[in-house]
């Protein structure tokens, strides 16, 4: 007994080191998973807090970007009303009004914290449960896809942004329609990738790459990037090409979180796929 | 002098990880650039304290970085292993008897050219670990090792431009 005591006092320093660090490390695995909710309850209460408080002053330098970013939204979207469109007919339009039924509603939510310098990056928003904003909602801006929400709490939500290395988003060349596969290497914040094109597409520099809409998250035909350069790998029959994010990652401030109003139909119809394909 | 020593690094912490949450870790030259200057703070710790206060200090600073970063543990697990190698980098540096009582390993207790050495091994192990669990993996070895060089350049850069805005008032003449 007293000899290991003697050499716990002779050895304090290594000691107390190796009991640290396995402390740290046991709290790096356990919060690299982001469904944990112990570590992130941690953060929201401190770190999101403090950073909406953050935020609210930082927002104001923004103001005139965001606001004439939401001008051009919205005179895009006044071109969609009904006032400015010219009637031609009017039984065309209670045909419409009973063959299309809301599938997406629309959250406006605003960043309070936001990193693109790392390998796996996340946004953090002000909603939460509270305002019905649930996992795996898809978040927009009017630039162009954002993310996915991947962890809830009660005023907050994380969002894994595109800009992670862990991030598959189907989408598709907007001209041909035919379907790749974004995602992020790690690099450059402005730079993607778009793989899993056959050989036989025709691709173009410059063309515009848009969501799918094969996710259950998020809606069709949303902008992410436009093709900057393709090439192909010698023993695969796709070509990969690298997009440009049409997104500014670096100064996001308001997004939309995209809420799925069929989604458990979607997902009932999916875990019986699963169970045919097994 | 003991009591002014302790109020003076308290000072330099909170001043240091104010400056480093809220403009530091803003900061993104090419994308993927920042310097991570609260490491001063461990550097700055006079040569006498003891080990675990050594360990325990970096504990408590990288823990409170980790915090605002939303990653739990990347920069205690750095910051802790800075302390670690500390007195072996200041015995592997040397120059021993020429420490005073209560001196710094800064650049006015010291000559600048043993602070950069001194400096510069320890910044460059800690941003090394820093991108190598900020990434987790050696696939991409040489962007990994660029990246860590060139944010080492930034934060020794900061580590030493920081100590001329603020110098200690407990100097040692």
């Amino acid at each position: 007994m007293n000899n290991v005591l003697k050499f716990i006092i002779k050895n304090n320093f290594i000691l107390l080191f190796v009991v640290l660090e396995v402390f740290a490390l046991s709290m790096f695995f356990s919060s690299n998973n982001y469904q944990n909710t112990k570590a992130m309850r941690f953060h929201n209460r401190v770190a999101a807090d403090f950073y909406k408080r953050v935020s609210t002053v930082e927002s104001f330098f923004n103001l005139k970007n965001e606001n004439n970013l939401l001008r051009a939204e919205n005179a895009e979207l006044y071109k969609k009303l009904k006032s400015s469109q010219y009637i031609c007919d009017t039984a065309e339009y209670s045909i419409t009004d009973t063959l299309y039924k809301q599938q997406y509603t629309y959250v406006p939510a605003t960043v309070i914290y936001n990193s693109i310098d790392k390998h796996n990056n996340f946004i953090m928003l002000n909603k939460g449960k509270n305002d019905n904003i649930e996992k795996d909602m898809a978040v927009i801006s009017p630039l162009g896809a954002v993310g996915i929400v991947v962890s809830v709490s009660d005023n907050f939500c994380l969002v894994m942004s595109l800009l992670n290395t862990s991030f598959r988003l189907s989408c598709k060349l907007l001209n041909s329609d035919e379907i790749g596969s974004v995602s992020w290497d790690g690099k450059h914040y402005k730079k993607g990738l778009l793989t899993d094109i056959p050989f036989h597409v025709e691709i173009n520099v410059g063309d515009t790459v848009v969501t799918s809409g094969y996710s259950y998250s998020f809606p069709k035909g949303i902008m992410v990037g436009t093709v900057r350069d393709y090439s192909s790998t010698d023993n695969s029959h796709f070509y990969t090409a690298k997009i440009d994010y049409s997104v500014n990652y670096s100064s996001i401030g308001s997004v939309y979180i995209i809420n799925n109003l069929m989604i458990k139909e979607l997902q009932k119809l999916d875990s019986i796929k699963n169970t045919l394909i097994n | 002098m003991k009591n002014k020593l302790v109020t003076e690094n308290i000072i330099r912490f909170v001043l240091l990880l104010v400056l480093q949450v809220l403009i530091l870790n803003k900061i993104n030259l090419f994308g993927y650039l920042h310097p991570n200057a609260y490491i001063l703070f461990i550097l700055l710790l006079p040569f006498e304290t003891p080990g675990w206060l050594l360990l325990i200090l970096a504990f408590v600073t990288g823990l409170s970085v980790d915090v605002f970063e939303g990653v739990m543990g990347i920069h205690t697990i750095a910051t802790v292993f800075a302390a670690f190698i500390r007195p072996y980098v200041i015995r592997a540096v040397g120059n021993e008897p020429e420490y005073g009582t209560n001196a710094k390993p800064g650049i006015f207790d010291m000559k600048l050219s043993w602070f950069l050495y001194y400096a510069a091994i320890i910044i460059f192990l800690h941003q090394f670990i820093l991108n190598l669990l900020d990434a987790f993996s050696f696939k991409q070895f040489f962007l990994l090792l660029w990246r860590t060089i060139l944010n080492s350049i930034l934060t020794l850069i900061f580590a030493v431009i920081l100590q001329y805005i603020f110098p200690p008032y407990t100097k040692k003449k």
